[in-house]
């Protein structure tokens, strides 16, 4: 049974991007999306946050509590840098995988941003008896083409091409997205994720915004195929946001997370 | 070394306004290559548009064949051009165009770098003074894989004569629009600089001196060149698709004479060739060609002593001790002509071609090709017809060869509502019917065909223009990989949206439908059918004149006896540094594919006058650097790198072009000079 969650679970794919509650409820076709979590998902994002800003996240997955999947994250915008920090875990005692990151990202102008995220991954599995330890790296691209299109991709894993392949912890995975305003309330995003080894997912979500107070947020997923739908509460200096997925096969993930915007 | 240098140029994520052929054609060769249609053609068709942006189509002067040439504008545009020049006067800028009906945005940005706006009419006199300020240009190329394949590790006489760069040098100059004169050489990679067979530094050359519109002699070229008369079913050298650049066209525009010094080497004409306006109705097209051809000699035999040879090469590839032997052992003496009345709205032409070979080429071993060309002598005659009435453009071409086989193509352009063109033909070639130089129409790569083909270009509001094209192809012999007669069935959709000028979306759809042989070592195989579609998503963003994305997401299915799948996910950005003269444009794609079989061709930005569609497959991450420097006003300086890196292989291709490893990559370096 174990075995057969594998794919699930966030052992061959980056768990890091399931982070976060208003991605979680939008699918995660977040790769667009400028927020505190964009370190997670682009970190050429990060350059669209404004101030610094830490969140937490953590997520129940399924029927099994040892699966369950915590996130961190710092983000620190000054000018045309900003700088980002994230740590994600995942498992229990015996089975846990780890993930640490630091990014940086530099804005070319108002519209064009870049960034690079460098990764240290960690995978205890009680088969092999030991750790695996890996560095990792990943480029991410984040244009506004207006104040309604924003596009943004991310190439995760960079380094696997010079590696064995049958050494790699995770395989390469892109992410091609965006995010399109359909008016100062409503936003839609799309999104393709790739990962090599996996089937294309393609994701997309719509959030409302009724008020600066409010969110409401759904969306849907394939591969495997998903349900999505969440919340968002914006008060003063904190953000709270729920989401709660549903999966045929698997059931209900809920997700909750936390930022605070530093004074 | 080489990596990290592959890496600051991709961190740097700089960006390149880059020169593309044309975004319609760039579809069409990308459908062509998974067609199967070969090389030869992409580079017929690079050097025709390469040729036009260095010699770009008068606009204020121009008649209708010569608009057509541009491969761009069907026969109801190219009248409402004429038409408004007629009414206005001169068109000034590209920003008029859109005054005509017709012509949207898209369009007239792929047109732009094909015009000149020039009022000024070039009298047919040269003085020394013209001489004086000729105009000049020479490139010089070279290009190099930076793996080692097995071709040039073999130290047995099968493996690569010559070293592993390929080089190409090019020429043009032409004196007041009136005279033009071009040489290239090339050699290609693994190709011995000297050898027994080849005296000269490069294994092909090829050269043209051209005159154009003095008096009667509309143009008259000695050299190298080509020739493409109505619909291709008697003669059209070089291959090219000929038509609109939309896919939906189903009509070709022939471009006549023209002279031709590329780098393709096979599919040209090498002697004179002269266009005559003989009456201001009546043309006179005639052409003589004697040159040198590639063909396959029996195992041990000499070139002198043969009395024949096998089938035809046209590959122009000459790296080992096998392909140098069958370099240059048969000639081709070629000669033919076209006389072309027109009055009013409508045209009437007759072509006549004849081919002589010193050796008779014998009938193919093969059944799916019993019915090609053999023998030393082959003769086509064709006449053709059009009559533009009212909004419908009618076509004819009828062909027969000495054996009175015969083939034909019948349609009809129409403009059915302001933006709603359609077009329909169809075709019949006869079993028997051969032919050479010509552009048989073939969607099922069998011999004789007959089919229907359906276009229909619409422009459905200002930001929207839809393409469709659709076909059912029947042909009652076998052809390559296919024991039964063939059958196609095909479809394409793009939509486009332009919003605004800066971002364009596109979605294209295609599907296709035929046979062919289930894998199996049997004598009489197991007829399967065979199902593909390709899905693309295209966006692309133009910031400012300096600042330009693209991002693509294209899926490919095939389903026979097994189904396989590739998905593409690329990205392209430009840069252009103004203050230093730098442009760099570069990519990242990644690609998941499950084998060679659903494998998606798509166009790559390369060196100027050079141009790649190369085909993705397996599993792999595909980038590329291009750097342009303009070093002065008359020189600049080009370099393209680029690697694939593949995950689920560690041996890439096979036989001489093997190489150990799991990484390809290439570089190109370009120098440009203008005088």
């Amino acid at each position: 049974m174990f075995a057969c969650l594998m794919p699930l679970l966030g052992m061959s794919q980056d768990f890091s991007q399931l982070s976060g509650g208003r991605s979680a409820a939008l699918s995660h076709s977040s790769v667009a999306l400028a927020d505190p979590w964009s370190i997670c998902h682009n970190q050429a994002a990060m350059t669209g946050v404004v101030n610094t800003w830490i969140g937490a996240s953590y997520e129940k997955r399924y029927f099994l509590n040892d699966i369950n999947l915590a996130n961190l994250a710092v983000t620190q915008s000054v000018g045309k840098h900003a700088l980002g920090f994230c740590f994600s875990f995942l498992g229990f005692d015996s089975y846990y995988e780890s993930k640490l990151g630091l990014a940086y990202a530099h804005s070319f102008g108002t519209q064009l941003s870049a960034g690079l995220k460098f990764s240290y991954d960690l995978l205890s599995s009680p088969e092999t008896g030991r750790k695996l330890r890996q560095f990792n790296s990943a480029l991410g691209v984040f244009i506004k083409t207006s104040d309604k299109l924003h596009v943004g991709v991310h190439l995760n894993n960079i380094n696997s091409v010079w590696r064995n392949p049958d050494a790699n912890l995770q395989p390469m995975a892109i992410r091609l997205g965006l995010l399109y305003r359909v008016s100062e309330e409503l936003g839609i995003t799309a999104e393709a994720y790739k990962q090599l080894d996996l089937a294309e997912s393609i994701r997309g979500g719509m959030e409302y915004q009724p008020g600066k107070i409010l969110a409401i947020r759904l969306g849907l997923a394939t591969a495997p195929f998903r349900q999505t739908l969440g919340m968002g509460y914006c008060l003063g200096q904190y953000q709270v946001d729920l989401s709660f997925e549903y999966m045929h096969v698997l059931g209900g993930t809920t997700n909750l997370s936390l930022q605070y915007e530093l004074p | 070394m080489k990596y990290l240098m592959l890496w600051i140029g991709f961190m740097l994520s700089w960006l390149l306004v880059s020169q593309n052929i044309n975004e319609q054609v760039n579809t069409q060769l990308e459908l062509s290559q998974s067609n199967g249609e070969d090389q030869a053609n992409m580079e017929y068709l690079a050097e025709i548009y390469t040729e036009l942006r260095q010699n770009p189509i008068k606009i204020n002067f121009a008649n209708a064949e010569e608009l057509a040439q541009l491969g761009l504008l069907n026969i109801f545009q190219i009248s409402n051009l004429l038409q408004y020049r007629k009414q206005t006067g001169a068109i000034y800028t590209h920003y008029e165009l859109a005054m005509i009906k017709g012509f949207d945005r898209s369009l007239i940005e792929e047109l732009k770098p094909y015009l000149d706006f020039t009022t000024e009419r070039v009298l047919p006199k040269i003085s020394w003074r013209d001489i004086s300020r000729s105009r000049h240009e020479i490139i010089l190329r070279y290009d190099r894989g930076l793996q080692m394949r097995a071709g040039y590790r073999s130290s047995t006489s099968a493996g690569y004569l010559g070293p592993p760069y390929a080089s190409y040098f090019r020429y043009r100059g032409k004196v007041k629009d009136l005279i033009h004169f071009g040489f290239s050489a090339q050699k290609d990679a693994g190709e011995a600089l000297i050898s027994k067979n080849n005296p000269m530094l490069f294994d092909h050359a090829s050269m043209f001196v051209a005159l154009k519109g003095f008096g009667p002699v509309r143009y008259w070229v000695v050299g190298d060149y080509q020739v493409s008369f109505s619909q291709g079913l008697s003669i059209w050298s070089g291959g090219g698709m000929g038509g609109p650049g939309s896919f939906a066209a189903v009509k070709k525009y022939s471009r006549g004479i023209s002279a031709y010094a590329g780098a393709e080497e096979t599919q040209f004409l090498r002697g004179s060739a002269i266009d005559l306006k003989l009456l201001p109705a009546l043309n006179l097209r005639c052409f003589l060609s004697f040159k040198p051809i590639d063909a396959r000699l029996p195992v041990g035999s000499q070139s002198d002593l043969e009395a024949f040879t096998g089938a035809l090469i046209t590959t122009g590839l000459h790296r080992t001790e096998a392909e140098l032997r069958n370099k240059h052992t048969n000639q081709l003496l070629n000669w033919g002509g076209q006389v072309k009345w027109r009055r009013k709205n409508l045209s009437l032409a007759i072509n006549t071609v004849h081919y002589q070979f010193r050796k008779p080429i014998p009938i193919a071993a093969n059944l799916y090709a019993l019915h090609r060309f053999s023998g030393s002598k082959l003769i086509n005659h064709s006449i053709e017809a059009n009559l533009f009435w009212l909004k419908y453009n009618f076509f004819l071409e009828l062909a027969s060869d000495h054996n009175l086989r015969w083939a034909g193509i019948a349609g009809v352009e129409s403009l059915l509502a302001d933006g709603f063109h359609f077009s329909i033909s169809l075709r019949y070639i006869d079993l028997k019917y051969q032919s050479f130089h010509s552009s048989l129409p073939s969607q099922t790569s069998a011999s004789g065909e007959r089919g229907i083909h359906l276009g229909l270009d619409w422009e459905v509001g200002s930001k929207w223009r839809l393409y469709f094209s659709s076909g059912h192809f029947q042909s009652p012999w076998l052809s390559y990989r296919l024991d039964a007669p063939a059958s196609a069935n095909q479809a394409t959709m793009k939509l486009i949206y332009t919003p605004k000028r800066a971002l364009n979306l596109q979605v294209l759809l295609r599907v296709r439908k035929d046979q062919h042989n289930l894998s199996s070592k049997e004598a009489f195989n197991q007829i399967i059918q065979r199902n593909r579609m390709n899905i693309r998503a295209d966006l692309r963003y133009q910031q400012h004149s300096q600042l330009w994305f693209s991002w693509r997401i294209e899926k490919s299915m095939v389903e026979s006896e097994e189904r396989s799948t590739t998905l593409l996910i690329y990205q392209d950005i430009g840069f252009s540094f103004e203050k230093l003269s730098l442009d760099l444009k570069a990519r990242v794609a990644l690609i998941d594919g499950s084998d060679y079989t659903a494998r998606i061709y798509a166009y790559e930005s390369d060196l100027l006058y050079k141009f790649s569609i190369p085909a993705y497959y397996g599993q792999a991450l595909r980038t590329y650097l291009i750097l342009k420097w303009q070093a002065s006003k008359d020189i600049s300086f080009q370099s393209k790198i680029g690697l694939t890196s593949f995950f689920d292989r560690t041996i890439i291709s096979s036989g001489l072009q093997q190489i150990n490893g799991r990484h390809i990559s290439n570089f190109s370096f370009q120098i440009r000079m203008k005088i």
